[in-house]
């Protein structure tokens, strides 16, 4: 009932406990943990619940269900992430809305309020069901626990992604992966590099190095994404061609003086429409000439919208292909 | 043949922000879910409703595949912008932040009636009310609740 205080840098939380709510605290005191706030009460006043706890967690709130399968209506617990830094300010505030809900629709109104710790293990499980895929005529993606035999003219790489996007299951990863393939299976002697802006977990990046890229540049602005890239490049041994670096592509004068002065045989980026639209101009100023620019994951209806950031579409050649709702361009810049 | 669903996961997020950090990540990564196929797919499709909080169900299959189904902005929400405020009160049993009519909560009531465990319209006016009260927003003609 009370916050076990295992670390003497942290102080009880002079509030706790509320004698009027029921409150169940397992949060070992350290900092930089994220804690789950998880709150019930009844039906009448959970949507003011949630939307107290959005002023609290603006990322969001989760409602949960309790393993039922069919789509529910009321007696969920609301669930908030919060970091241990500032969460105490936080919780008071909960608190003191909480008795302010029970003063309006009385006595039994919170039904449930905990506090726990969660640790990483979220980041993990997801990824145990990934299995080895088949992505293109040669590309097979495979997580590195599983044994796949590559079979003759494949090409296999090993990803762990972590928490970075790219895992090859994705529609606009299997497009990309498909564009690059096209460009080196039809022979081009004079592609040999890449940049993979965006490049999540890697996997453009590598594939282009196993199918034929002398120098590939792979740069995303997320630290995890950076760390998972490093990781799966060096899983599938291509640390001498593939560099990933930790950058925010395409600042306010759409160029970025960190990433080295040349352009790229081939720059793909499998972003957003909107980011794409944001980074048109760098993309341009990073692609060689008579070289691809291959844009993904943008809608389908979001294509014309694209295309309109990069000016005169006159001046390239353009292959357009789509899988399911997701769209891909490949401009040959002249 | 219908897959076998194994569960739900209800969010409220920011339209266009989704990413793997919590509420997302957590959430779905317990279930198993390919939490960047869900931010790239829910970002895409949300990304001119920016600056909104968006509610949305999604659904996870045995081979955890997901599909989701995204709602209307949530009651409270709505009832900020009748009420023309931005938040609601911390301490809505003694701090009244906004007002709205009667007929301001009925539309309410039938934009989210569907999203509501409500029989009829009557009903889903009164979740709507409470609501209201639990935020310390007034009902325009309503008794005034004294506080004790």
């Amino acid at each position: 009932m009370f916050l076990e205080q295992k670390n003497a840098h942290f102080h009880l939380l002079p509030f706790f406990p509320c004698p009027k709510l029921k409150i169940h605290y397992t949060v070992l005191m350290k900092e930089n943990v994220l804690i789950a706030v998880s709150v019930k009460v009844i039906d009448g006043a959970m949507y003011a619940l949630n939307d107290f706890l959005l002023s609290l967690s603006p990322e969001g709130v989760v409602e949960e269900s309790e393993g039922k399968t069919k789509e529910w209506q009321g007696e969920c617990a609301s669930l908030i992430y919060l970091e241990m830094d500032g969460a105490e300010n936080k919780l008071k505030q909960l608190e003191e809305y909480l008795l302010a809900l029970t003063d309006i629709w009385g006595k039994g109104t919170v039904l449930s309020y905990e506090v726990s710790e969660i640790g990483d293990e979220w980041k993990e499980k997801y990824q145990h069901y990934f299995k080895t895929k088949k992505v293109t005529d040669k590309v097979v993606v495979s997580p590195p626990w599983e044994d796949y035999r590559k079979r003759e003219g494949e090409i296999v790489i090993r990803i762990l992604p972590g928490v970075a996007f790219g895992t090859g299951t994705h529609e606009t990863t299997v497009l990309s992966l498909t564009a690059i393939e096209e460009i080196f299976l039809t022979g081009n002697k004079s592609v040999s590099s890449i940049l993979d802006v965006g490049c999540g977990s890697g996997i453009l990046s590598i594939a282009g190095a196993l199918l034929g890229a002398n120098r590939v540049f792979g740069v995303d602005s997320d630290r995890d994404a950076v760390d998972s890239a490093m990781d799966n490049v060096i899983r599938n041994d291509v640390q001498d061609i593939v560099e990933i670096r930790h950058e925010s592509f395409g600042g306010d004068d759409g160029m970025n003086p960190n990433i080295l002065n040349e352009r790229f045989d081939i720059v793909v980026a499998n972003l957003s429409g909107q980011e794409i639209k944001r980074v048109a101009t760098s993309l341009l100023a990073f692609t060689a000439h008579q070289g691809h620019l291959i844009l993904s994951g943008f809608l389908v209806g979001e294509k014309d919208e694209v295309l309109s950031a990069f000016g005169d579409i006159y001046r390239f050649s353009v292959i357009e292909r789509t899988l399911g709702e997701w769209g891909l361009v490949n401009l040959k810049v002249y | 043949m219908a897959k076998k669903v194994i569960g739900q996961i209800k969010l409220q997020i920011p339209a266009g922000q989704a990413n793997p950090s919590p509420p997302v990540g957590p959430a779905l990564g317990q279930q198993g879910v390919n939490i960047m196929e869900f931010c790239k797919i829910f970002n895409a499709r949300t990304a001119k409703e920016q600056g909104m909080i968006i509610p949305v169900v999604i659904t996870v299959f045995a081979d955890r595949s997901f599909s989701f189904i995204t709602k209307t902005p949530p009651a409270a929400i709505l009832l900020k912008k009748a009420a023309g405020i931005d938040k609601g009160s911390g301490i809505p049993n003694k701090e009244k932040v906004g007002m709205v009519t009667k007929k301001q909560v009925e539309e309410i009531a039938k934009i989210k009636m569907e999203d509501l465990n409500a029989t009829d319209l009557e009903n889903a006016s009164r979740i709507i009310e409470g609501t209201a009260r639990s935020m310390g927003i007034e009902i325009e003609g309503s008794e005034i609740i004294a506080d004790s």
